[in-house]
């Protein structure tokens, strides 16, 4: 994989997460849910590339999350990066069971993964906030947490049909190369 | 922790268990992250503009109404910035009136507070917070402080700067977003004259569908249409007069008949706006 191609398409994926996306926001039940092409993009790159590769890939995609995640007034480097690691090692196991070249398989994988990483995030500050507290400012409630990114997980798999399509066109600037137990798609 | 093809897992190892230390350190600890996240989010104001314009587009906020010229437009938007100066004034002389009645304070640093004018974009939205906050790239540098208060056409309240402020960004909360727990507001038909102690006022609490719900006696002559001006003593001087919202809905209580439950609707939001007026608080000169 080419790390610039990586790192481009990870700030394009930042930009459009806090930028475009929200405009497709939901609200359901008093929780708004957001999709997220980060994830679908930490999919993307868990198919095709090296178990090496993905799982710094997803960690990297991890920490920018974390950057643009203030939890109340503190940025916390770790939880989105430590849960987009778990989920890309889940994505390690699930891949070859997949039709990675189906647009449906990767946003079935994208919602997966998001889940996965929400699980994590919300067991991280969980442990957090019984060990050293939360900022007082956050609203947060685990199982209200755990409920949105669940339901926002469902958002992304959904929203990730378009784009994932869209992210298949782009498959010749990546430079991926065959890996074991993977099948390339056709051209 | 070494693979058959010789890639190495231990740094990334060494990477997460030191991710897994910064989720847990105290918060005295981790005052740079700030200031990290800043840089990371440097390169991507560049794209957040260019989305947000598009956001913009396709939902865009309601600005005016059509059928007004643009000088008529104008010559409105000048008299609700006359209307707000004017009640702001006026509601603070009263306040400096009880307040030398009462003999309660011996100095004060100036008679109103001054703003200075800070222009700031809203370059995203924080995806992770339960409700609707925004990223705007203007920071400390800029003066901006947290509860720094966010405008839009000089009079309508739009919302406040959070707590976190790093030195070139800092996150706009919503007047509507639950995190502002509630506004103390007057509420009259948008006449010039200000405010006295038969105006009635209303506590309002952001409810979820955009607007703020509060409570006023039955008789208060509140009708729809009415303005709801900011008058808390919890937000910044540079708040007072400010335009929350209209009224939008008056519904009989119903545990109470003699109150009537008002909703408030802004004129404007944060997520239909490219852009805010950030009223960035001087301290005048102590004489």
């Amino acid at each position: 994989m080419r790390w610039g191609i990586f790192l481009i398409f990870a700030l394009i994926g930042m930009s459009l997460d806090t930028a475009l996306l929200p405009v497709l926001h939901l609200e359901i039940g008093g929780h708004i849910i957001r999709p997220s092409s980060l994830a679908l993009l930490a999919t993307f790159i868990g198919l095709w590339s090296p178990r090496h590769t993905t799982l710094w890939a997803a960690f990297i995609i991890g920490l920018l999350v974390d950057a643009v995640s203030p939890w109340g007034t503190l940025i916390l480097f770790g939880p989105h990066a430590l849960g987009y690691l778990f989920a890309a090692a889940m994505l390690l196991q699930l891949r070859s069971m997949v039709l990675r070249r189906e647009v449906f398989a990767i946003a079935f994988l994208t919602a997966l993964f998001s889940v996965a990483a929400g699980v994590v995030i919300v067991a991280i500050l969980l442990v957090r906030a019984w060990t050293i507290g939360l900022d007082p400012s956050m609203n947060w409630t685990a199982s209200g947490e755990l409920v949105r990114r669940l339901l926002a997980g469902i958002y992304s798999g959904v929203v990730a049909v378009p784009l994932a399509w869209a992210l298949f066109r782009t498959m010749p600037l990546w430079g991926f190369h065959a890996t074991p137990g993977v099948r390339m798609p056709r051209r | 922790m070494t693979r058959r093809d010789g890639i190495s897992f231990r740094p990334l190892f060494i990477a997460a268990l030191l991710a897994l230390i910064l989720s847990l350190l105290p918060a005295r600890y981790l005052s740079w992250t700030q200031d990290a996240a800043a840089i990371i989010q440097l390169p991507v104001v560049p794209f957040g503009h260019a989305f947000v314009k598009v956001r913009t587009w396709l939902r865009p906020g309601q600005t005016a109404l059509p059928e007004q010229s643009p000088a008529l437009q104008q010559l409105q938007q000048e008299l609700e910035q006359f209307k707000t100066l004017y009640q702001a004034t006026e509601l603070e002389n009263q306040r400096l009136r009880e307040e030398i009645e009462q003999l309660t304070l011996a100095r004060r640093e100036g008679s109103q507070a001054a703003a200075r004018l800070q222009y700031a974009s809203i370059v995203g939205e924080n995806a992770q917070s339960s409700g609707r906050t925004f990223f705007l790239n203007r920071g400390s540098r800029a003066g901006v402080q947290p509860d720094t208060v966010a405008v839009h056409n000089g009079v309508h309240l739009i919302g406040k700067v959070g707590p976190g402020v790093s030195a070139l960004t800092s996150e706009l909360i919503p007047l509507t977003d639950s995190a502002i727990r509630h506004v103390e507001v007057y509420l009259r038909p948008d006449a010039t004259s200000p405010p006295n102690n038969d105006t009635p006022r209303a506590l309002l609490k952001p409810a979820s569908d955009g607007t703020l719900v509060g409570e006023v006696a039955l008789d208060s002559g509140v009708a729809v249409g009415h303005v709801a001006r900011l008058d808390d003593p919890s937000w910044p001087p540079t708040a007072t007069a400010l335009i929350v919202g209209f009224v939008e809905k008056l519904e009989p209580k119903p545990e109470n008949p003699l109150r009537l439950i008002v909703s408030v609707r802004p004129r404007f939001t944060a997520e239909h706006l490219a852009s805010v007026t950030l009223k960035v608080q001087t301290t005048g000169e102590t004489p």
